[in-house]
């Protein structure tokens, strides 16, 4: 009889291990999915609040040939402050991914809503039609342009 | 014979305990789940919410550049836009390209005769006069949400 009751107390506090350590995963991983949902909401709601429009005259001359070098403007039209970086923002000039020299806001230190920044691309282009896309936050604006 | 259960065991109790445990861990999970869930919900209807807000308001802008013409005796370029959306617009933040140059210096801004204001209401004119040495060619106006409007200097 005693054998018995050892052996099922054994079980017992064994069985309550177990799902304790069940419980104890259940609760981590959920946690983790929460941290990964208010991250993914987090970076939705900020590619949702993000809008650009580049401004420069397209019949103009945006293009430099002496110095090699686009002159792009751009209009924060969206309600969130971006980033200027170049890890930020990403040139492409005719589909190819681009360098900027210089990316700065306007009269104004941050690219606030409202903000323009004047970005400046060194890129050697050939005469003729040409594509410039800007791309921040999986948000983008394109303008043709001629040289 | 009665069997273990009957006779409130251990074993009989494991299963009870068991399932309590679990159920308080699925309970602790909710509670942490529940209110990251509904914040994050929140936090894209505001931001959709607010995107609604600004394509209604860029849908609704609308900008006609009346003149646009230099006069070389005194090196100004003159610039007289309409606003002929349904939004108010603000001064500071129309910006004005000449030649694609963005300008921050200006001679003078006035709404309806008025340079105090730095509102622009739906159907009033936008003057813009700048000091410039040589007559350029186009002149760019972009507002706020993007709306743009380009004229041929004359």
């Amino acid at each position: 009889m005693a054998g018995t009751s050892i052996s099922q107390l054994i079980i017992f506090i064994t069985s309550m291990l177990i799902v304790a350590g069940v419980a104890t995963t259940l609760t981590g991983q959920v946690g983790q999915i929460g941290g990964a949902i208010d991250d993914q909401a987090f970076e939705l709601s900020s590619q949702i609040r993000t809008d650009i429009e580049i401004i420069s005259d397209g019949q103009s001359d945006i293009y430099n040939e002496t110095s090699n070098n686009l002159t792009l403007l751009v209009h924060n039209t969206g309600s969130n402050q971006l980033a200027t970086d170049n890890g930020s923002i990403d040139i492409l000039v005719n589909g190819q991914f681009e360098t900027t020299s210089a990316i700065e806001p306007i009269d104004s230190q941050t690219w606030d809503p409202g903000v323009v920044v004047r970005i400046i691309v060194d890129v050697d282009l050939t005469t003729g039609r040409h594509r410039v896309t800007v791309r921040i936050n999986s948000v983008g604006d394109s303008l043709r342009f001629t040289v | 014979m009665p069997d273990a259960y009957t006779r409130g065991s251990p074993m009989g109790f494991s299963v009870s305990g068991s399932a309590a445990i679990v159920f308080v861990g699925v309970l602790l999970a909710g509670s942490i789940l529940y209110p990251t869930v509904t914040n994050s919900f929140d936090r894209i209807n505001s931001a959709q919410s607010e995107y609604n807000q600004d394509v209604r308001a860029m849908r609704d802008t609308d900008i006609t550049i009346r003149t646009a013409s230099y006069n070389a005796s005194n090196d100004t370029l003159s610039v007289v836009v309409e606003n002929t959306g349904a939004t108010t617009l603000t001064v500071n933040t129309t910006d004005v390209l000449v030649d694609n140059n963005y300008t921050t210096t200006f001679q003078s801004r006035s709404v309806a005769g008025s340079s105090d204001t730095d509102l622009w209401l739906e159907g009033e004119k936008l003057r813009i006069e700048i000091s410039i040495d040589t007559q350029p060619d186009r002149v760019k106006i972009a507002t706020r949400y993007g709306i743009q409007a380009v004229a041929e200097v004359a």
